[in-house]
């Protein structure tokens, strides 16, 4: 039986598929006819050539990324002009805009190969600035940086191997801060809490707080926070979904598009606020995992995986190889490319992992806690079976 | 649908097109950017268009050709017409499919030796009509052509592959 990719090395199946006519479209009925067996494959080999061989994107994940989010950027802004006094609306309703991104991955046409051998293929990505927009101005940085706002709307950057800087904020302004995958941040906000930003994220901020409430929006990516108390003044973070409502406290909250949402309490007490539903209050060591539709999953954790990643190291338990390369690829701005159905993805790792800046050293690691092999060439990875 | 949906449905598609007219991707990037927000501005009409993927490929190729004519214009004095002068080239990958190299090659090569037998614009409507599958009305608003045009352009371009690829290739499909 003929192979879909026998079709594609077939001048007639191209011929067929880029510009049909009558003729061929005649030859091709009578082939399925002859050999029925031989239809899931023309199927196959008519979407690969579609989806992958002529029709292949190289807009990568980051890029596309950024340029939703200046999008966003652009349209809050022209509605800014006209209507400045709505400004927290639509920054709730940015962040309702984002709803869609977490289903972009389920959405995506695959197609199904047959491994002829196990093997994982990494690409280390171009790394990208982080990226500071205020009122004023955009600025970039190379390296991850410490930001920490004052009362009085000035901040402090301090950027790795870089002087202090300080810039001037207005006031109840709404900044954002992007950091693209491979690089991290810290935020101190005026009211003195800490975020730790993950790579991949975009979080809106303002510089001061007004006088009822504290709002920040992780628009996309991974937060860990500890807020600051302050009983007169709740706190909110908002991602595309759902809210949270915090009553002083520390906890890791993870929004990246592709996976599941999901918050994990580590101190104190916040609550779950999603459309249509009611509140939902979670205790120290769960977590819960957003179902996209108001509804939350709760569990007990062991909190340390979570939050590890903000200390430099990422602790696992018999974590299957995808999720875990998913988070080496996160922080290191890699992308890792298997077909779905590679066994190599589903053995599991357990223990930790220095996330030091060599990065040999960490897929040595991973290698040894999944007992495979790993090899670097240039900007290539592989991943065999040892 | 909101836009985040939209945007995640159409970004690649319109992306790579843009790329494929030979504009810089930075270039696209922004002109992509230009169309989304275009389209909130019209929000009202939003629900009023019924093809908003085409609607999104149609407002695209304007801001490209707006781009283009600008582009050339400091070059140039002549008129320009983008229905004739702006390159369409599909770009090939199958990297990731599962064969001897060597067979890659070859696979890669009888697409490309395909397309390059036809010209810019018929390799527009080769994309056109066979990965986005638009109709002829449709093809024909995009190149700015008239519907009659486009079925011409079309009846070309097989007959051009016929020529060139069709009597040896069935030859080779009989050998293997």
């Amino acid at each position: 039986m003929k192979h879909y990719t026998d079709f594609l090395k077939d001048g007639k199946f191209l011929r067929w598929q880029l510009l049909d006519d009558d003729a061929l479209n005649q030859y091709w009925m009578n082939f399925k006819i002859e050999h029925p067996e031989s239809i899931k494959e023309i199927e196959q080999a008519i979407v690969y050539i579609k989806n992958e061989g002529i029709n292949k994107s190289n807009l990568d994940e980051n890029e596309r990324m950024l340029l939703f989010h200046k999008i966003q950027t652009t349209i809050l802004q022209k509605r800014k002009v006209t209507q400045r006094r709505v400004f927290w609306y639509s920054a709730a309703a940015v962040s309702l805009l984002l709803i869609g991104l977490t289903l972009f991955h389920s959405q995506r046409k695959e197609v199904v190969i047959t491994p002829d051998k196990e093997l994982i293929v990494g690409e280390l990505l171009n790394s990208e600035d982080i990226q500071l927009i205020t009122n004023k101005e955009s600025i970039y940085f190379q390296n991850d940086i410490d930001v920490k706002l004052d009362k009085r709307g000035k901040a402090e950057i301090l950027q790795k191997n870089k002087e202090l800087r300080e810039i001037e904020i207005k006031q109840e302004q709404l900044n954002t801060l992007i950091v693209p995958y491979g690089k991290r941040s810290t935020l101190t906000l005026a009211d003195g809490s800490k975020i730790w930003l993950n790579s991949g994220s975009v979080l809106e901020f303002p510089a001061q707080f007004d006088s009822k409430k504290r709002e920040i929006s992780l628009t996309s990516g991974e937060m860990y926070i500890e807020v600051m108390p302050d009983q007169t003044k709740p706190f909110f973070v908002h991602t595309s979904g759902f809210n949270v409502r915090v009553y002083g406290t520390k906890f890791n909250i993870s929004n990246y598009m592709g996976s599941l949402q999901s918050v994990v309490l580590v101190e104190g007490s916040v609550s779950l606020q999603s459309k249509g539903h009611k509140e939902l209050f979670i205790t120290p060591s769960e977590k819960a995992i957003y179902s996209g539709s108001g509804t939350f999953e709760t569990q007990q954790v062991d909190v340390d995986q979570f939050i590890s990643w903000k200390e430099g190291y990422l602790s696992f338990d018999k974590t299957p190889m995808n999720e875990v390369l998913q988070k080496i690829g996160r922080y290191y701005n890699l992308s890792f490319d298997y077909e779905q159905d590679v066994n190599l993805q589903k053995r599991t790792c357990s223990g930790k992992i220095y996330l030091s800046d060599n990065f040999d050293n960490v897929m040595t690691t991973v290698a040894l806690l999944t007992s495979t092999q790993y090899r670097k060439e240039n900007k290539n990875i592989f991943i065999t079976n040892q | 649908m909101d836009l985040a949906t939209l945007y995640n449905l159409y970004v690649n598609d319109l992306f790579t097109y843009g790329c494929y007219l030979g504009f810089d991707r930075e270039i696209v990037k922004d002109a992509v950017h230009d169309v989304f927000v275009k389209l909130t501005a019209n929000k009202g009409q939003l629900s009023q268009i019924s093809h908003i993927k085409f609607y999104l490929f149609k407002s695209l190729k304007n801001r490209l050709i707006d781009l283009h004519k600008y582009q050339k214009d400091q070059i140039t004095l002549e008129k320009v017409d983008p229905s004739v002068d702006m390159p369409f080239n599909i770009h090939i990958d199958v990297e990731s499919l599962l064969i001897e190299k060597e067979d890659q090659t070859r696979v890669k090569n009888t697409i490309e030796e395909m397309l390059a037998s036809l010209t810019d614009r018929q390799r527009e409507i080769v994309y056109l009509r066979y990965i986005q599958e638009y109709d002829y009305n449709q093809i024909a608003e995009l190149l700015h052509i008239s519907v009659h045009g486009c079925r011409k352009l079309v009846s070309a371009a097989i007959f051009s592959l016929r020529e060139k690829f069709g009597i040896l290739i069935t030859f080779l499909t009989i050998l293997s």
